[in-house]
Formats: structure tokens, C-alpha cells, sequence
């Protein structure tokens, strides 16, 4: 049961790492949904004693490679991430779908919070309001997510 | 209730280790080889994400009709010729510039060894604008390396994996690269502004003659870049009175949204620049 588990979530990671490596035309690159944030939020919650911190800064370090940032970038946001749902799934679980979406949403704006903090302390700010485009594409997604991996766990983890 | 107080020590823990590896990369440069290695776990993913762009383009020419084909081909069939014309030109130009040279007693050399590379992905993001391009350490790439398209310079490689490496683009907000305007040999140094259409020229003196439409090509300051490559035309230029510089805009030259195929160039003085000089030099 655990392997199959973890054999489903890797998959569904690899997957959101694809789709967010997929190539876009240069006027929607900014609002491609963090496709993997979400897929990993979605797996803490639903499978905590799988999907941990440890996950995140792995995670977080290919994500890194993808974007050429620096190492550590993505690892430190999502380890946050990380934190804050291991401290929370079992109220996050119960939660109706609206306000699911609603703390999904505030867990996006930690997460671009963490990552804008450190480039603007190595000195490489984002320019422009659209670094924030992607949280309310993916929050509009994210009920669809949510039902769609729920189907997935069901099944076969 | 125990179980969820070493959750938190542990996230704290990786969290610590993360700023560490912050720390490492930016300051200390010394996380090149987890990045390469990570570089090939991550490969996979964007060669299959960059597939079904090439089989619509499969497809799309496939269904592209005779005559069309037929008029490229017409169209590519002069562009030859004109090219092989100009070819020629250049042929006895370069050896005229190199007895030059040689009279001077200088010792540039002029041909580099390139190597073509093919995109695999690419990542333009607010500020940040990078390419994945599938020649890496395996083909003797280096960090610091220029590309070039077909319309002129592209970017520098910024990291390197073994199988493929990340480029900077010239747009990218981080990037700069010293050039001088090709008319009047005036230098200046171009920077991303983090849109792919615009350069900034800086530190154009007050006084300098700048016309709309001139061409820029790179300096070979730095030693980074060679000298003598296009990199952007002349788009807007703003004096304010009094001022010291002049605000100078410039639009690439080099296709940054479309090109696919890219030159990878050795640059004089790169150890890996005189191995196999001749074999895959062009």
C-alpha cells in the first residue's frame, strides 16, 4: 500500500514538473500555475506521513535546476511551505473546497513572499507586478486539482 | 503531539539547510556539481515537455501544401545565392584584414571553433529570461560561453550539466555585456531589461552621435564575448539636457523567441577552443 503510494505521488510530481516545464508563448509564460506547489500542497495534506519537508527541499532543488535560481531558492519556499501545512492538514482537510481554496491562496502568496525575499537580498529583484500572476491562475485551478488527485489517492494510493 | 514537535524540528532543519545552499550558490560559487547532477534528473522532463511543440511543427509541415514548399524553396534557393556572393566577398576580406594583421603584428586569431546547439526548453519569467540547450560539459561546453543565432547574439551559458546547460539570455534584468555602436565606434555596455524586445544602452556620453536604426555589435571587452558579433539595432534614443548619459534603447537582433538552433562559439584564448579547431570549426 505505501509503495504504491509513494509510486502515485512521484508520478504526479514528475507530471507537474513537466507541465511546468512545458513551452508557453512569451505573453503567458508569467500565468503558468505553479503546477508543482499545488501537487505537493495537495499530497501534504491528503498523505502527511509520506509527503513531508524532506520532499519540499528536494522538490524545491529540482525546481531550482529548472529555473536556473539560485540553489535554495525554491527549497527554502517550499520547506516553509512544508511547515506551515504540517502544522495545519487536519483543519485544512475538513475545510470546504471554497475556503481550501482561499488557504491554498495564502500559502502561494508565502511561497513567492519567501522567494522575492531572497532575490532581493542577492540583489536580483523580479520586475513587475506579473512575478504574482501565477497565484490566482493556480488558486482558480486548485478545486479542480484537488478532485482530480482526490480520484487518483482513492485508486491507487 | 511528540510526533508533530519533530515535524517541526526537522522543517526547521531542512529550512537551515536550504539558506546554507543559498549561501553557497550565490557567494561561494561551490554548488556547480549538486546542480550539474540535479541538471540530469531534471532532463528527462524538459526534453519530453518540449516534444509536442516539435510534432505540431512535424505535423504542420506535413500538411503545409505543395506550392508553399515550393515557394520556400524558391526563397531559400536565392537567399544561397546571395549568401554565397557575400561569402566570397568576405573570403578575400578576411584574409585581406589577416595579412593586416599579420603586418601589425597582431595575434587575433579570427576563426573560433562553433558547434551547433539545439534548444530544449525555455524559461522566461518576469526578469529572468534562460534557455536549456542540449550541449553540456560532455561537448566541452563552459560556463561563460557566448550563443549566437543566425540574426546575432543570444546569450551566455550559465550553468553547465553534462548533458545540457542553462543560458542567460542578453534580455535577462542580471545581464550586461560591453559593446560599441558599429558606425562610430563609440563603446557602451548593453543591459536586459527583462523584456525580450529591449536593451538598455548605458553610459553613452552626452555629446555622442546615436541615430535610430544603427547597428550594435559586441566589443570583445571583458574577453568574454568575441569582438565583432550583431547584437541589437539602435530603437529609441532620448537626450535629456543637462544630463551626463543619454537614455539609448536597442531591440536583439538574434530571434529570441523563435530560434531553435543556435551556435555555440569557442572563444579565442578557451583552452577547449584549439582542440579539434579544425575539424567541427565552420
Amino acid at each position: 500500500m505505501q509503495a504504491v503510494g509513494r509510486r502515485t505521488i512521484l508520478i504526479s510530481l514528475a507530471i507537474a514538473l513537466l507541465l511546468s516545464a512545458l513551452p508557453m508563448p512569451g505573453w503567458a509564460e508569467s500565468w503558468v500555475p505553479m503546477w508543482v506547489v499545488l501537487v505537493y500542497i495537495y499530497w501534504c495534506i491528503a498523505r502527511p506521513e509520506l509527503v513531508g519537508s524532506a520532499t519540499a527541499l528536494a522538490l524545491g532543488l529540482l525546481l531550482d535546476v529548472q529555473q536556473a535560481s539560485v540553489l535554495g531558492e525554491n527549497a527554502l519556499a517550499l520547506v516553509i511551505v512544508a511547515g506551515v501545512v504540517g502544522g495545519t492538514y487536519p483543519r485544512l482537510r475538513m475545510y470546504p473546497l471554497i475556503r481550501q481554496a482561499i488557504a491554498v491562496a495564502l500559502l502561494l502568496l508565502l511561497y513567492l513572499l519567501v522567494r522575492l525575499g531572497i532575490r532581493v537580498m542577492l540583489g536580483t529583484p523580479p520586475t513587475g507586478w506579473l512575478y504574482w500572476a501565477p497565484v490566482p491562475v493556480s488558486v482558480l485551478l486548485w478545486p479542480w486539482i484537488f478532485l482530480l488527485l482526490r480520484d487518483v489517492r482513492r485508486r491507487y494510493a | 503531539m511528540m510526533a508533530r514537535a519533530g515535524y517541526h524540528r526537522r522543517t526547521l532543519g531542512w529550512a537551515l539547510l536550504a539558506v546554507l545552499l543559498i549561501i553557497s550558490d550565490h557567494y561561494l560559487g561551490y554548488l556547480a556539481g549538486i546542480r550539474s547532477g540535479l541538471s540530469v534528473l531534471v532532463y528527462p522532463l524538459q526534453v519530453v515537455s518540449g516534444k509536442p511543440v516539435e510534432y505540431l511543427e512535424v505535423v504542420a509541415g506535413y500538411l503545409g501544401s505543395r506550392e508553399r514548399l515550393l515557394e520556400k524553396n524558391a526563397t531559400l534557393q536565392d537567399q544561397l545565392v546571395t549568401m554565397q556572393v557575400r561569402l566570397q566577398r568576405h573570403a578575400s576580406l578576411e584574409e585581406e584584414n589577416l595579412r593586416l594583421r599579420e603586418l601589425l603584428a597582431s595575434s587575433i586569431r579570427l576563426e573560433e571553433r562553433v558547434q551547433v546547439a539545439q534548444l530544449v526548453s525555455m524559461d522566461v519569467g518576469p526578469g529572468q529570461h534562460h534557455l536549456v540547450v542540449d550541449q553540456g560539459s560532455r561537448h566541452d561546453v563552459y560556463t561563460g560561453q557566448p550563443l549566437v543565432d543566425a540574426g546575432g547574439v543570444m546569450g551566455q551559458v550559465l550553468h553547465v550539466g553534462p548533458f545540457t546547460s542553462t543560458v542567460l539570455l542578453i534580455t535577462d534584468a542580471r545581464h550586461a555585456l560591453p559593446v560599441v555602436l558599429n558606425r562610430t565606434g563609440v563603446r557602451a555596455v548593453a543591459e536586459g531589461t527583462g523584456s525580450l524586445d529591449r536593451l538598455r544602452l548605458r553610459y553613452i556620453g552626452g555629446n555622442v552621435d546615436v541615430r535610430e536604426g544603427e547597428l550594435v555589435v559586441s566589443s570583445g571587452l571583458g574577453g568574454k564575448f568575441p569582438q565583432g558579433y550583431p547584437v541589437a539595432r539602435v530603437s529609441r534614443v532620448k537626450r535629456n539636457p543637462g544630463g551626463e548619459f543619454i537614455e539609448v534603447e536597442a531591440t536583439p537582433v538574434a530571434r529570441m523567441e523563435r530560434s531553435r538552433k543556435f551556435l555555440l562559439v569557442w572563444h579565442n584564448g578557451h583552452p577547449a577552443a584549439d582542440r579539434a579547431g579544425s575539424g567541427q570549426g565552420g
